[in-house]
């Protein structure tokens, strides 16, 4: 071993360690060890050995290669890594990668937890191409002590760089009302909103064992009974996972409020069998937990073999017990707009609705039902018209990778919805077909002249371009057959109108509605 | 052999004699020769009696009894409503007309048919799961063919795989042909282990792992930890099935799409 590099390495990663801003999260899902337990700076030199043999592995692009190392405690979990692995090296064809410690490691149970953050270098531009910054994403690694001393990896997930809501060990959200996990042995795991598609999500995971139990907020425009959301969810459930065997729904309240459940708090559990999942271990077991205040929804997914959740059942009903609603006594309909509002930043004032984190306003069809979606964009509203015409606006920001939408990224990004959705741009895209400025080319928003067809966004302004497209499908006679598509792009933000309409008044009303999108 | 010398016959009044019964058991070839046995004249009696008497024979609990007393409730009610059937009119029968099917009903029925028939073939097929034979097991046996080829090559000596009864001094041919064989065995036991692992292997993808595989080319979920994030597009899928965007797209994959558009 080459003694100075190794000192030097480990030493640079320790330092880091100790001058993370990261460090509180951490430690707050630690637990306090025995001394025995402490890890010591042989496990950390082993800690060490294995980010270079990761490292290495990940240039080689030998996602098995990498995952042959853990002795999985997770299976599903580190099966996503290798996913996000094998993704994250054909996307960037890195051949290098640096992971450092940021915080750890620290004892959960009887695993060892670290928090990582890898810099993955992108490959030199050819030519004269400026070279791009690196990729920068953080994630959780855990290892077991092996008995020769050294380090067992056993999970590892990627994690969002920011982390706001977990504290000492606790999912909590105000605006949400709500606060669950700091429990010995769970580690929480928030997950990013395009990924979860909904604005607030986590997952806890036992470790060290196949335990994990997923948390979502949804919020709905009118209140639904907690057994309806529920049956929702574990049919939609079904259908993406036809094996599953859906059980009666039961009334569930957490124990917190079990004696005197608030006014307007309603719950149901409904449990699904996954009997072709670890059948060794006595088959797969996911168990929804749907709470219902007003619109606000909270929505618990206990999930793991039957063997494990019967074994740690103790740990798994403590999880529960730490769930509770901040707030007993609130509005739920105020709730559910004020999560909206913190999470989304926007609010509807009639047909109008206006987004203040985002600068964002769009005046919609007076008399159509508005209601805000939950998903994984940055914000999205609905305007319904009773004749079954639908006008949408939805914003995405950077997506996580990028450092700016272009009207490069943004044309891709449209050709791939075209394609899911069965769409095609009127006659071929021909702008002589179109109706004024609904050609597809890219103009400058109005307000914003210096702006030319095809040029680079202004980061102060922006581009536009309207397009009209129809309905490739014939199998599907209730699909609209022409829509139009307004896109208004920004450095930090796109922005995305689309609707059909089924009367000449109707389109009228949606073309209306796409002249008022302002951006200030 | 000894099973045609003498009939086998029930004989428990003297002591229990294994190896005459063994000896005595007919063979596998013999079982086809053997007589067909006589059911006692008092079943015969019952069971046609059950199918004549009906309701009569209600007090009796054999199996042909249930069996037969089933059939016959069975004809009975199809009669019954071949009856209600034929009094009928059309304009009442009219209102029970099957309603139009939902636009997803083929696909429903389509889903929950195939999930049925890939956990019946699951079922069947896990009857027939042989025992895994350890690892260990397998290693130690290659490692004892491969060691017994080195010594047999080194020791010129006859290969032990002859068939029984063979001549130990079968001579080159011999041992030329269990060289030859050599390697075949290995390769099938080697063959032998993966699908045994492969037929007995109960592990296969994890379930967040199936979800991710359905997501859409791009999306960000994809690489969602959590199977809500499935369950989320299936409802919006549902709730807005002429939606464009309902699920974001992940930066890295649309990064590489537009380098590789340039």
């Amino acid at each position: 071993m080459n003694l100075p590099r190794f000192v030097a390495r480990t030493g640079a990663r320790w330092l880091a360690v100790a001058c993370s801003l990261g460090g509180a999260e951490l430690a707050a899902q630690e637990q306090p060890s025995p001394d025995s337990m402490a890890p010591g700076a042989a496990v950390r030199a082993h800690i060490e050995q294995l980010l270079d043999e990761f490292d290495e592995l990940f240039a080689k692009a030998d996602v098995a290669g990498y995952l042959a190392k853990f002795e999985a405690d997770h299976e599903g979990a580190l099966a996503m890594f290798g996913e996000h692995l094998a993704h994250l090296s054909q996307c960037t064809k890195s051949t290098h990668r640096e992971s450092r410690v940021v915080t750890g490691p620290t004892t959960v149970g009887e695993r060892l937890l670290l928090r990582l953050r890898h810099v993955v270098h992108w490959p030199a531009p050819a030519g004269d191409g400026e070279p791009r910054e690196p990729f920068v994403e953080d994630s959780y690694l855990v290892v077991r002590r092996a008995d020769d001393g050294g380090v067992v990896p056993t999970f590892a997930i990627e994690m969002p760089a920011e982390t706001r809501c977990v504290r000492d060990g606790k999912f909590r959200c105000p605006p949400c009302n709500y606060e669950i996990g700091g429990v010995d042995g769970w580690l929480c795991v928030p997950l990013r909103r395009e990924r979860a598609l909904t604005f607030e999500s986590a997952t806890f995971y036992l470790l060290g064992t196949d335990v994990a139990c997923d948390l979502s907020v949804l919020v709905e425009a009118d209140p639904v009974p907690a057994k309806a959301a529920a049956q929702r969810m574990v049919h939609a459930f079904a259908k993406v996972e036809p094996g599953a065997e859906i059980a009666l729904p039961e009334q569930w309240l957490p124990p917190t409020h079990e004696a005197s459940p608030p006014a307007g708090l309603d719950g149901c559990r409904v449990e699904v069998r996954l009997p072709n999942d670890q059948p060794q271990r006595g088959g797969g077991r996911a168990i929804f937990h749907v709470l219902t205040f007003g619109g606000l929804q909270h929505l618990l997914l206990v999930r793991g073999s039957k063997q494990s959740l019967q074994q740690h059942a103790t740990k798994v009903d403590a999880l529960a017990s730490s769930y509770m609603l901040l707030e007993d006594d609130c509005d739920a309909a105020k709730l559910a707009l004020q999560a909206l509002r913190h999470h989304l930043g926007g609010v509807l004032d009639g047909a109008t609705y206006r987004n203040e984190r985002y600068d964002v306003v769009l005046r919609g069809p007076d008399g159509w039902r508005a209601e805000q979606r939950v998903g994984g964009a940055a914000f999205r509203v609905r305007w319904q018209a009773p004749d079954g015409s639908a006008l949408w606006l939805c914003a995405l920001r950077v997506p996580v990778g990028m450092s700016a939408w272009s009207t490069e990224a943004a044309d891709v990004l449209l050709r791939r919805m075209c394609e899911q959705k069965q769409l095609a741009p009127v006659d071929g895209g021909d702008a002589s077909q179109q109706d004024g400025e609904q050609d597809g080319a890219w103009r400058p928003v109005a307000g914003d002249a210096k702006q030319q067809p095809g040029a680079s966004p202004n980061p102060n302004g922006g581009m536009r371009k309207t397009v009209q497209l129809r309905h490739q499908a014939h199998d599907d006679p209730a699909a609209p057959p022409r829509r139009v598509l307004h896109v208004q792009l920004h450095h930090d933000l796109l922005l995305l109108v689309d609707g059909y309409g089924s009367s000449d008044d109707s389109r009228r009303a949606i073309e209306r509605a796409i002249e008022s999108l302002r951006r200030d | 052999m000894s099973g045609t010398e003498r009939p086998f016959e029930d004989d428990f009044d003297g002591e229990f004699d294994e190896v005459d019964a063994v000896r005595r058991f007919p063979s596998e070839e013999e079982w086809l020769d053997l007589p067909f046995p006589e059911l006692a004249p008092d079943k015969m009696a019952s069971a046609e009696g059950a199918a004549e008497n009906g309701p009569t024979e209600r007090d009796s609990d054999s199996f042909v009894d249930r069996v037969l007393r089933a059939r016959r409730d069975e004809l009975e009610l199809d009669a019954q409503l071949a009856e209600v059937d034929a009094t009928l009119p059309d304009d009442v029968l009219a209102h029970f007309e099957a309603p139009t099917p939902s636009a997803d009903f083929v696909d429903r029925t389509m889903v929950r048919v195939e999930a049925e028939q890939r956990q019946r073939w699951q079922t069947m097929l896990a009857r027939y799961v042989a025992p895994e034979p350890s690892p260990d097991f397998v290693a130690r046996t290659l490692q004892a063919l491969a060691v017994d080829a080195d010594e047999r090559d080194a020791a010129g000596s006859a290969p032990p795989l002859l068939p029984h009864g063979a001549s130990l001094d079968a001579g080159p041919a011999a041992q030329s042909r269990a060289g030859r064989l050599l390697p075949f065995l290995l390769a099938a036991a080697a063959i032998m282990l993966m699908l045994t692992q492969y037929v007995t292997d109960d592990r296969h993808d994890p379930l967040e792992l199936r979800l991710a595989r359905n997501a859409p080319t791009g999306a960000a979920y994809a690489d969602a930890t959590t199977p809500l994030a499935a369950v989320f597009a299936q409802v919006a899928a549902e709730d807005e099935p002429y939606a464009m965007f309902d699920a974001p797209v992940d930066g890295l994959w649309l990064a590489s799409a537009v380098e590789a558009g340039r």
